[in-house]
């Protein structure tokens, strides 16, 4: 058996969208003349997956991450370049292709919304073609993860995001797929039932050896659940590689942000330069106006430590409010392109 | 055939669940029926007894019928694949290692099939029983049978093709209610096919619609020969193939095309 199970070359997936005009006469005069644009929402990325690895995507709101599963997942045809999963071209054998992999979407619930959560499982059962031993074993295999019998037999529509999340998750395994394509599963989720779902899923990669891409907004599924990342802007791939190295580069970054709303704009404006001043380093800590009063720097805490600004900062001005949180994926994303992941 | 079996039985189930839906829909169905009873007894008034060859209670069976036949196979594909297409639901159906075009198609007949029970043969009932319009218990209640899921396999893909083309158009309800308007006009749902123009009534014999209507009411009430009979059931399979050939060339070509929104 081939040891990667996804190969991806040059895949890239163009959308034409209608630019529409505005008002009643735009309206008008597009159904004469309309001005279409191209978004590239994946630009030629290529990467292969090894199988039973767990994979995650990551990137900024728009990056391109669902296109990339929808692509994977033989839901859309490609404008350019080719992906193969486990031997089939996904799209062009969508039907035969998908019998060997679920799919979760955060966002859509595949369980059918009127009926006990058993009905669902029932009917993927016999859609599937699962055969009992492997339904049963499956099953039990969730039932001793999450205690999951007590939902059997209440309407989905009855179940809270959690529980539907776990069950969604639950419907996607059923029939013991190579490889698990997990869109935004832990988006809503409270800290505990991400803790269930992050365990689920671990659990399914070690047991069954399920491959697993997830993607995600929330930095602690990465850390806690995926060896190896993969960071994608603009439809294109900025960073591919161990999740270990990418925390070194970004784990000792902080933002601090701080409102700064009783200063002149002036004032606000020559911080940047003092701090440049009184904090010689490599990488100058970058500042920047929120616009409505609030400053945010970014620093490198290897280079300088964190405490030293903030007390800098709440002797030399006035200082409101203060937050301090990591590294935000936009400035990781601004940060990569100047080569700090080289 | 199990796996898209256990999709019908799953279907049936869900549609058990809009109870309201059904009070309303039965409650609907009696009013067109009295409506009809009392709009085509002031049509009749004073005309001696027939008109264009047909009777009162012919006349009235025929509307009746027609509308029973319509809240059976109405069940708004159009507007599911519409807006599963737009809202990217569709992603979900195309997840699952099947035909989608099938797919829909039996996701559909659980919804027919929950009509047929609960609110077809009730109805079907009422205008024999109580408004006394003559039905034989004969085999023109299988022709009948036949004939009526062959109507709902052309109308699901008359649906089918509507769906995929009017996801793309801002009114898919407005095409949705449009279409059906022309559809039961044109195949005599409305006004019995006796009393169009004589020359407008061998246009309409050629046209697809009339099978999905005409024929059934017209095995129901058992008026045609045996061979007759079978002739008008050949002439449906004939619209179901041209009808499931252009929902399989619609569906080929909407695969590639689709954008599938939202993620
Ligand atoms: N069906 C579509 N038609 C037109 N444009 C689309 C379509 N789907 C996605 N796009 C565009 O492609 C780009 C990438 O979208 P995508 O949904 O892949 O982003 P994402 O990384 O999943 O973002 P998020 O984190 O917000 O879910 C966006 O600019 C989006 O507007
Ligand atoms: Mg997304």
């Amino acid at each position: 058996m081939n040891k990667k199970i996804i190969e991806a070359t040059g895949l890239t997936r163009h959308f034409r969208v209608l630019e529409r005009r505005e008002g009643l006469s735009g309206a008008f005069k597009d159904l004469f003349s309309r001005n279409y644009r191209t978004v590239k929402a994946v630009d030629g990325v290529s990467f292969s997956v090894d199988r039973g690895e767990i994979l995650g995507l990551i990137g900024p709101n728009g990056a391109g991450k669902s296109t990339t599963i929808k692509l994977l997942t033989g839901v859309l045809k490609p404008t350019a370049g080719g992906v193969t999963v486990d031997g089939f071209v996904p799209f062009s054998d969508r039907r035969r292709y998908v019998a060997n992999i679920g799919v979760v979407l955060g966002q859509r619930s595949q369980l059918w919304w009127n009926l006990p959560v058993i009905e669902s499982f029932k009917v993927l059962k016999e859609i599937y073609r699962v055969p009992d031993a492997v339904y049963e074993r499956n099953l039990k295999l969730f039932n001793d993860l999450v205690d999951l019998k007590r939902h059997y037999h209440t309407p989905v529509r009855k179940l809270s995001l959690g529980q539907k999340s776990i069950c969604d998750i639950a419907a996607s395994f059923l029939h013991d797929p190579a490889l698990i394509f997990l869109d935004e599963p832990t988006i809503g989720l409270d800290v505990s039932v991400k803790k269930n779902v992050r365990k689920i899923i671990r659990t399914l990669n070690r047991e069954l050896g399920t491959t697993i891409i997830i993607t995600t907004h929330d930095t602690g599924d990465i850390g806690n659940l995926c060896p190896r990342l993969i960071l994608i802007d603009k439809g294109t791939i900025v960073y591919d590689g161990p999740t270990a190295r990418f925390n070194k580069a970004f784990g000792s970054f902080r933002t601090l942000h701080l409102d700064m709303s009783d200063m002149g704009e002036d004032e606000r404006g020559a911080l940047e330069g003092r701090l440049a001043g009184c904090f010689p380093c490599r990488e100058k800590i970058s500042v920047r106006e929120e616009g409505d009063g609030w400053v945010t720097l970014t620093l490198n805490q290897d280079e300088v430590p964190l405490l030293d600004v903030l007390n800098h900062c709440l002797k030399t001005c006035r200082v409101k409010d203060v937050k301090i949180e990591d590294i935000s994926l936009e400035e990781v994303i601004i940060k990569s392109y100047e080569g700090a992941l080289a | 055939m199990r796996r898209y079996a256990a999709i019908v039985r799953n279907m049936f189930l869900e549609s058990l669940n809009f109870r309201a839906d059904f009070i309303f829909m039965v409650l609907g169905n009696l009013v067109g029926v009295f409506l009809a009873y009392y709009l085509w007894r002031a049509v009749y008034a004073g005309s001696g007894g027939t008109l264009h060859g047909l009777g009162f209670l012919q006349a009235f069976a025929y509307v009746a019928v027609s509308g029973c036949i319509f809240t059976m196979i109405e069940t708004w594909a159009e507007w599911d694949l519409a807006m599963s297409i737009s809202r990217g639901d569709i992603v979900l159906r195309l997840h699952l290692p099947l035909d989608l075009h099938l797919t829909t198609l039996v996701e559909s007949l659980g919804i027919f099939l929950t009509r047929l029970v609960f609110t077809g043969v009730p109805f079907l009932l009422l205008i024999i029983f109580a408004f006394g319009v003559p039905v034989a218990a004969g085999i023109n209640l299988i022709f009948f049978t036949v004939s009526l899921f062959f109507s709902f396999l052309i109308s699901f893909n008359i649906d089918f093709i509507v769906g995929v083309t009017a996801f793309s158009f801002e009114s898919v309800l407005g095409l949705k209610l449009i279409k059906d308007a022309v559809i039961l006009f044109l195949s005599g749902a409305v006004i019995p096919l006796a009393f169009f123009p004589e020359a407008l009534r061998p246009v309409l014999m050629v046209l697809p619609f009339q099978a999905m209507y005409y024929t059934p009411v017209n095995l129901l009430l058992g008026e045609k020969s045996i061979p007759e009979s079978v002739l008008m059931l050949l002439i449906q399979a004939g619209w179901i193939a041209a009808f499931m050939t252009a929902g399989r060339l619609f569906h080929r070509k909407i695969l590639g095309k689709l954008t599938v929104s939202g993620g």
